[in-house]
Parts: structure tokens; C-alpha cells; sequence
């Protein structure tokens, strides 16, 4: 296998708006690389620089420090309209005046290309977003989810080296996004292009990406494959904006193989993924779904509430200590509970569920 | 001015209110038919009717004034008509003073409404009350006062002289320059308003989308930016020429005699040396002809660029 191409380089990247006392710091020494061919998200809550990040790779903002690579080659210098990338907007910032045809042909135009290479390829695009019959439509007259197609036809038909999507799916209804989820991961494989995109929506970013870079408050605090960013989250952060989770207080009593032994609440011991801090006490993450109820277990608990979702039942338990946990149980077809609130139980725990967190 | 209004008006808005708002109309009707459309219906009949001497009329059906307008028939109306080129001379002029004072006014007015839109929100509202406080003064003495700074003797061929630009003072008053200098700072802030109405609702995603799809900055402004503030170009033109058509202050004040426009002609005729009623009320009907045809040409025009929507 061959060494895989960084597509774009971050290095070192902050970006600041404003001077003096009023100065905010939306991006605080960011570094990473994005591979050729990959689609990656940058995920996180608004306001965690996501949004800067990206619009830092297209060139409408500048940054305060350090560089950004694309292919090898430095872009600073580079004004958007000289970058071999294109953005799909968050609200799609379709021109309102050309038609769907024109807005998608516009890049080519703009390149200079030759009408007939023009036509053809806005054909092209326009079939591969399914909208072959809407070419003399002017924007308004397309559905919310019409629109986003033709953003994405418009930006894809220069054939940049690197897209680049905003929050593209926010403005769409659930059906439509769960739809557009699947496309565009398709479009992404059959155009071998670059995908960066940015969300807030932890479900978009597992459902699609190769790579999960998790923002907040302007730095990177994991990247990762879907499961990783999941199953190992590097710090309490990550571990409670993805998914799920339950927070344990432990305590450090040793170190095994790639493991750390903590003593859990009730003076249980196991040994827990991930590396904490040395000694002392430290936080642990583990997801619902891990734990069981059970006669015995590591922990004594009391259950509290049960809620059935369908799928699953969500159970919510107390340990002896007073910390609440969330319990989640696959419903059998016979949908049986066995627990009922009140009850005393106890949680059986994998200990390869057990995630120390690095703060 | 049709397409300044958000939202349209039309369609979905009838529902329960509909006849109640009928009358909501009625002051505003009111007072356009008495103030506007009576005395220009009075103006009609006037335009048809037998001149007095020293001013009014005479209650006798005639069209002698358009006829003098459009004809010359000799010193005593006895030889066979040619065209009278005196009057349409003086409209064609108006028409090219009016339409370089838009183009004039659109040239400036453009860039500052673009960066009184571009400003924080806070700093728009000074930026848009200095437009407007020229208008704190009177018409009349701000022209009067532009006659001061540019005559020959004036401060500006004075400093020009002084710093070595100009040997001799150039005459500026009683030109077409002064008459133009007149209208565009009469006017421009009937360019500026509308324009930066449609700038700042403006929205700036389109010009990055069109830098990212390649554009430069040149075909932003003219592929991207004015189609989409095109209606306040639009309202802005017609704001500017329309009343320049019909001024008479800068043209009397800064033109002089020679450089006539067509208000100038119609006031003659109604407070002036002329006193022929009739003919300046004829004056008059042509020029509403010629506005009308303008402006029902835009409208049409509008109305079929949104039937293409």
C-alpha cells in the first residue's frame, strides 16, 4: 500500500477576529492532515471554530498564524477564486437571477471553458444530483432538498481537488437528510474528490466520514475513525458530544498492558482502556449500551426509572454513592422487563468498556 | 419603484382583512385625486385652450398650443408648417442633461451607498443621516450658493488660480457643466437611498460563492452584484432622472438663458415674461408624455422579468 497523499495540511493554524481586549480566538494553534480521497468531518457545537477551519481552506478568511498545505503547495497567498476547491454553503447561496443550468455552469464559465464543454457538463451534473428536468428553473422554484442538489451539482462541476460542504444538510427535514447522507457518501466514492465537511450533528458526521476531527473551543480534541471517536474517546469532552455516555469517578490503583486499573465506586477493580493521569482519582466513560443489569456485578445500584424506546428499553439507575447512570437493554421480542423502578440490582461492566479520560 | 417593495404584495395576502383594508386607502386616494390627478386633468383642459394676455385663460377649445409646439408656421403664421425645432431642442436637451446626471449620480452614488451598506449596523445610521442633511437647506439656496462657489470671481476658480492650476479663471456659471453640477448634487441622494436599500439586504454569500466558483472581483460585481441590487439601481435612476427632467432651479440659476430646460420653459410661461397658459400647460402634457412612456416601459419590462421567475 502506498503512502497515503495529504490532501490538505493544517499546520499550526489560529485565527483570531478582532484586536486588543475584544479579540476572540476562534482557532488556537489547530494542526492535522486531511488524506486524498477521504471524507472528513469536522464536528462540533457552534462556535467551536468549525466553521473558521473551513472557511480558511477556501480562502474568505485569512489566517493569523501558521499555514495551510494543499497538495504540498502553500495557499496563503491564494484568493478563493485561484483555489482548486469549491464549497457547498450552508443555505446554499444559489444565484437567484441564472437559472439552475446556469448557477451549475457558472464555475466553467468563469474558467473560461468552451460552451459546448459547458453544456455537457452541467448534463452530467445535473444527472448525477437527479435533477435533469429542472435546468431552466430559477432557484425559487426548487424544493429545499432541489436546491441543495443544485449547490452540490455547481460546486462539483469545476472537478475541484477538494470540497468543501457547510453544514450543507441542516436546513433539510429528517427523511430528506437521511437520504442525502447516503448521496453524498456515494458521490464522494464515485468522484474520488476530497470531502470536508462540517457539522454539529454527531449522527451525519459517524453515518458518513472516514475521519471525525472533534472541535471545540477552537482546538481539536480527537481524530479519529467513526468507532474510535465512539468506542475511545480521548477526554470527557468527546466522550459526552458523541453519543451517550456514563461518567464514573475512579481511582488510579496500577497500570497493566496498554491498560490502566481503576477502582470503581464500591471498590470494584477493573482494567480500563485509555490512559489518565498517573495516580489519583480520574474520570472514566462508559456507554449504556455496555452495561447490564444483573442480580451481581461490580456495582449496586437501585433502578430508578425505565423507559421503553422500541428498540431498546433505557433503564435509569442510582448507584449507592448517589451518581445517576443510564442503563440501555435491546428489547427481546417477548419485550419483557425484568427490572422494575424500585428494584435492587447490579450493573455487570465490561471492562473493555471502561474509557479513562484525559481530564 | 415597484421592485423595492419586499415581499411583492401580491397573492396570499386577500383573507378576512381584505375589504377593511379597502378603506385604509381611501385618505391616500383621496388625496392623490385632489392633489394630483385634478390639477393635472386641469392642466389637460388648459393645454386645449385660448391664451389670454397676461396670463389665464380663455374658455375656447383649441389645440393652437400644441401646434405651436410641434410646428412652425413663420413669424406670421401664414407660411406652409415645418417642425418647430426651438421647443424640442430644449426637451432634448433636458432629456441628455437628465440622463447624465443619473449616469453621474449612479458613477458616485453606487460606491457610496455600497459602503454606507458594508459598515457595521451602528455606523450606517450616521453614515445615512450625513446623506441627508444637504436637505436641511433649501433648494434654492444651495443652488444659489453653487452659483457663488463656481462663478468666475469664485472661491473655486480662486484656489485653482492660487495653487497653479489654471493661469485665468475658466467660466463655469452659465454652462451645461454648471446646469449638470447643479442636478447631480441636487439629486444624488435619491440615487443613494434606494441603493443602499437593496445593498444591504444584499446577501454576501453569493459574492463568495462566485469567488469560489472562480470569479474575479470585476465579474462578481457585474455577473453577481447588480442583478441582484438591480432594482435599486433602477428605482435610483428614475428617481434622478425623472425630477431632473422637469427642474428649473439649476438650469435658471446656473445655466442661464441659453442653457433652458424644459422647467425652465414651463415656468416661464405660467409666473414668466411668456404668461401663455395654454402653452406652458401643453409644455407640460408632453412632458408627462414622455415620463409616462418611460416609466410604463420599466414597468413592463419589470413585470416580464418576474413573469420569467
Amino acid at each position: 500500500m502506498s503512502k497515503p497523499v495529504a490532501a490538505v495540511e493544517i499546520c499550526a493554524v489560529s485565527k483570531a477576529f478582532g484586536t486588543g481586549p475584544d479579540q476572540v480566538v476562534a482557532l488556537d494553534t489547530v494542526s492535522f492532515d486531511i488524506l486524498d480521497n477521504e471524507f472528513f468531518t469536522l464536528l462540533g457545537p457552534s462556535g467551536c471554530g468549525k466553521t473558521t477551519l473551513l472557511r480558511l481552506i477556501a480562502g474568505f478568511e485569512q489566517v493569523t498564524d501558521g499555514n495551510i498545505l494543499l497538495y504540498g503547495q502553500e495557499v496563503a497567498a491564494l484568493p478563493p477564486n485561484q483555489r482548486p476547491i469549491n464549497t457547498v454553503f450552508q443555505h446554499y447561496a444559489l444565484f437567484p437571477h441564472l437559472t439552475v443550468a446556469e448557477n451549475v455552469g457558472f464555475g466553467l464559465q468563469m474558467l473560461g471553458r468552451s460552451k459546448s464543454e459547458i453544456a455537457s457538463r452541467v448534463d452530467e451534473m445535473l444527472a448525477l444530483v437527479q435533477l435533469s428536468a429542472m435546468g431552466r428553473r430559477k432557484p425559487s422554484q426548487l424544493s429545499g432538498g432541489q436546491q441543495q442538489r443544485v449547490a452540490l451539482a455547481r460546486a462539483l462541476a469545476p472537478a475541484p481537488r477538494v470540497l468543501l460542504l457547510d453544514e450543507p444538510l441542516s436546513a433539510l427535514d429528517l427523511k430528506l437528510r437521511q437520504q442525502m447522507r447516503v448521496e453524498l457518501k456515494q458521490i464522494q466514492q464515485e468522484t474520488g474528490i476530497t470531502f470536508i465537511f462540517v457539522t454539529h450533528d454527531q449522527e451525519e458526521a459517524l453515518t458518513m466520514s472516514d475521519r471525525i476531527a472533534v472541535m471545540s473551543a477552537g482546538q481539536v480534541q480527537q481524530i479519529g475513525r467513526a468507532e474510535e471517536i465512539y468506542e475511545a474517546p480521548r477526554n470527557r469532552f468527546v466522550a459526552d458530544f458523541i453519543g451517550e455516555t456514563n461518567f464514573l469517578d475512579v481511582e488510579i490503583v496500577g497500570r497493566g498492558h496498554g491498560t490502566t486499573d481503576v477502582r470503581l465506586p464500591g471498590g470494584a477493580v477493573v482494567a480500563a482502556t485509555g490512559t489518565g493521569p498517573d495516580v489519583g482519582k480520574a474520570h472514566v466513560s462508559v456507554r449504556p449500551e455496555r452495561l447490564t443489569l444483573a442480580a451481581r456485578g461490580e456495582l449496586a445500584c437501585t433502578v430508578e426509572a425505565l423507559i421503553y424506546l422500541g428498540t431498546d428499553t433505557q433503564y435509569r439507575v442510582r448507584l449507592d454513592n448517589g451518581t445517576g447512570l443510564v442503563v440501555r437493554t435491546q428489547n427481546a421480542h417477548d419485550a419483557r422487563h425484568e427490572y422494575t423502578p424500585g428494584d435492587a440490582a447490579a450493573l455487570k461492566i465490561d471492562p473493555n468498556a471502561v474509557r479513562v479520560l484525559a481530564d | 419603484m415597484a421592485g423595492m417593495t419586499p415581499g411583492g404584495g401580491s397573492g396570499g395576502e386577500g383573507g378576512v382583512f381584505a375589504p377593511a383594508r379597502m378603506w385604509l386607502m381611501v385618505p391616500s386616494w383621496a388625496v392623490i385625486g385632489f392633489f394630483l390627478l385634478l390639477p393635472v386633468l386641469l392642466m389637460l383642459v388648459y393645454s386645449f385652450l385660448t391664451k389670454e394676455f397676461r396670463g389665464g385663460v380663455i374658455w375656447e377649445f383649441t389645440i393652437a398650443s400644441y401646434d405651436r409646439f410641434f410646428l412652425d408656421r413663420g413669424l406670421f403664421g401664414d407660411e406652409p408648417p415645418t417642425i418647430q425645432w426651438t421647443y424640442l431642442q430644449i426637451y432634448w436637451r433636458s432629456i441628455w442633461q437628465a440622463g447624465l446626471a443619473t449616469i453621474l449620480c449612479l458613477i458616485i452614488g453606487f460606491p457610496t451607498a455600497w459602503f454606507i451598506a458594508t459598515r457595521p449596523p451602528a455606523s450606517r445610521t450616521i453614515w445615512l443621516f450625513l446623506v441627508t442633511v444637504p436637505y436641511w437647506v433649501n433648494l434654492l439656496i444651495r443652488t444659489v450658493s453653487m452659483k457663488f462657489l463656481i462663478r468666475d470671481t469664485g472661491p473655486v476658480n480662486e484656489w485653482l488660480i492660487h495653487f497653479g492650476v489654471l493661469s485665468e479663471p475658466i467660466t463655469m456659471i452659465n454652462t451645461n457643466f454648471a446646469v449638470q453640477l447643479g442636478l447631480f448634487y441636487s439629486y444624488l441622494p435619491f440615487m443613494v437611498l434606494p441603493i443602499y436599500a437593496s445593498v444591504e439586504r444584499y446577501n454576501f454569500a453569493l459574492s463568495e460563492a462566485a469567488a469560489d466558483l472562480y470569479a474575479s472581483r470585476w465579474r462578481i460585481l457585474w455577473r453577481v452584484v447588480i442583478p441582484a441590487v438591480k432594482p435599486g439601481i433602477i428605482a435610483g435612476c428614475i428617481l434622478v432622472f425623472v425630477p431632473s427632467l422637469g427642474a428649473f432651479l439649476a438650469p435658471d440659476l446656473l445655466g442661464g438663458a441659453k442653457n433652458w430646460m424644459i422647467g425652465s420653459l414651463i415656468e416661464d410661461q405660467f409666473k414668466g415674461a411668456a404668461g401663455n397658459w395654454p402653452f406652458g400647460a401643453a409644455c407640460a402634457m408632453v412632458l408627462l408624455t414622455l415620463v409616462l412612456i418611460a416609466l410604463l416601459y420599466y414597468v413592463s419590462s419589470m413585470s416580464r422579468a418576474e413573469g420569467r421567475q
